[in-house]
C-alpha cells in the first residue's frame, strides 16, 4: 500500500465509522424516532463534509482521521443515547443493590494472569539471547512490562462500574450486569494481551536487525490495536445500554 | 438485595444498616461473608460515600461486622453478642417502641398484629412452622 493510498482510506474508514455504527444500532422501542431521523440525517450529512475533506487532502496527510472524533462525540454518541433512552433515565428514589461484593468475582482465572507474566519472562529471555549489547529492544520491551502492570489494574477498574439493580432485584438483570462486566473485564485483558504482544514483537525484530520492518509492523499493529480499542469500546456500550435498557423496562 | 428510599423520612445510614442486620438475620449474610466495598454500595445506590462508611462503622459498633485494612468488611456475629436476657431486654424496649409508634401513627390492632407476623414470618422463616 503506497502513502497516497493509505492517506485516503484510513482517514475514509474512520470517518465513516460513527455513521455507518449509528445507524446500525437497534433502536428502542421507548425512543423518540423523529429525533433519531433528524439526528441521523445530520451525521450523514456531517460525513459527507469530513469525506469530501478526506478526500482533498489525501495526497498531503492521513490526520484528517481526527474527524471522526467529532463525528462520533458531536453526533453518533447523541444518537447512540437517543436510541437507548435506558442510558438517560434517571434513578428514582427507590434505590437497590446488591450485597455480593464484585472485587472477588472477576472472570478472568488466576492461570491467565500466570500465563500473562510467563509470556512477558519468555519474550524478556528471548530479547536477552538477541540484543546482545543494543539498549533499544530493553526500552521498547519495557513497554510491554508497563501494561503487564496496567492490565491488572483496569480488568480490576472494569469490575467496579456502579450496577444498581431495579426494585424486585430481577435475576435477569444481575445477569446482564454480568455478562457486561465479564466482556469489559476480558476486553481488557485482551487489549493488554495485545499490547504486549506488539511491543514485544517491535522489541524483538530490532534484536534481529529488522528495524524497518519493525516500523512498519509498529505502525499498522498500534493503528489496528487501536481500531480494536475503538471497536471494543463501542461493544461495551452497546452491552451497558442494552442493561440500561432492561432496567427501564423492568422497572415501567 | 437491599433497598433504601431517598424520599424517606428515615435517614439513610439508619436504612443501610437495618437493611444488613435484616440480611444478617435472615441468614443471607452469613458469618464470614464479605460486604460490598463502601464504594461500590455507593456507587450501585447513588448515594454519597460518607453514608454507606457511616452505616458499616455503626455496625461494627454493634458487634454484627469487622473491617480490617487490605480485607474489607465482613460479617462477624448473626446473635451472639449478647446474652439472651440483654437480648430480650433490648427487644421488648424495641418493640415498646414500635407498639406506641404504631398506634399514635393510627394503625390499628388487627393491621399492626397482620405487620408484626408477616415481618417476622420473613425473619425466621423455617423457624416460624416448627415453633
Amino acid at each position: 500500500m503506497d502513502k497516497t493510498t493509505f492517506n485516503l482510506a484510513f482517514p475514509l474508514i474512520m470517518c465513516l465509522f460513527p455513521a455507518v455504527l449509528a445507524s446500525a444500532i437497534k433502536t428502542h422501542p421507548g425512543a423518540d424516532r423523529e429525533k433519531i431521523a433528524r439526528l441521523t440525517r445530520l451525521l450523514w450529512l456531517a460525513t459527507a463534509v469530513a469525506v469530501a475533506i478526506v478526500v482533498a487532502l489525501a495526497p498531503v496527510t492521513h490526520m484528517t482521521w481526527t474527524l471522526s472524533f467529532a463525528l462520533w462525540f458531536g453526533l453518533a454518541n447523541r444518537i447512540f443515547i437517543a436510541k437507548n433512552p435506558g442510558l438517560a433515565q434517571p434513578q428514582g428514589p427507590v434505590r437497590s443493590a446488591s450485597l455480593k461484593p464484585r472485587e472477588i468475582q472477576s472472570p478472568i482465572p488466576q492461570v491467565a494472569w500466570v500465563g500473562l507474566v510467563l509470556y512477558v519472562l519468555a519474550g524478556g529471555i528471548a530479547i536477552a539471547y538477541h540484543a546482545h549489547t543494543n539498549i533499544l529492544p530493553w526500552g521498547i520491551w519495557s513497554g510491554a512490562l508497563l501494561w503487564l502492570g496496567l492490565t491488572p489494574w483496569c480488568c480490576r477498574a472494569m469490575l467496579n462500574e456502579p450496577e444498581p439493580l431495579d426494585s424486585k432485584g430481577s435475576p435477569e438483570l444481575e445477569a446482564a450486569y454480568r455478562d457486561s462486566r465479564n466482556f469489559r473485564a476480558w476486553g481488557f485483558f485482551g487489549a493488554g494481551l495485545a499490547a504486549i504482544t506488539l511491543f514485544q514483537g517491535a522489541a524483538l525484530m530490532i534484536a534481529l536487525g529488522l528495524g524497518q520492518q519493525a516500523a512498519w509492523v509498529g505502525g499498522i499493529g498500534g493503528t489496528l490495536v487501536g481500531v480494536a480499542g475503538g471497536v471494543l469500546g463501542t461493544m461495551a456500550d452497546l452491552r451497558r445500554a442494552k442493561v440500561a435498557n432492561l432496567r427501564k423496562d423492568l422497572e415501567t | 438485595m437491599i433497598s433504601v428510599r431517598l424520599d424517606s423520612p428515615t435517614p439513610l445510614v439508619d436504612q443501610l444498616q437495618s437493611e444488613i442486620r435484616a440480611a444478617i438475620a435472615r441468614g443471607l449474610l452469613t458469618p464470614g461473608d464479605q460486604l460490598p466495598t463502601v464504594r461500590q454500595l455507593a456507587g450501585d445506590l447513588g448515594i454519597n460515600l460518607n453514608t454507606v462508611a457511616r452505616a458499616y462503622r455503626g455496625l461494627e459498633s454493634a458487634g454484627l461486622v469487622v473491617t480490617a485494612r487490605g480485607r474489607g468488611t465482613r460479617v462477624t456475629a448473626s446473635n451472639d453478642r449478647l446474652s439472651p436476657e440483654q437480648a430480650r431486654a433490648e427487644i421488648t424496649t424495641a418493640l415498646e417502641k414500635v407498639s406506641t409508634d404504631a398506634r399514635l401513627g393510627g394503625l390499628d390492632y388487627g393491621t399492626f398484629r397482620q405487620l408484626f407476623f408477616q415481618i417476622s414470618n420473613e425473619i425466621y422463616g423455617e423457624e416460624t412452622r416448627h415453633g
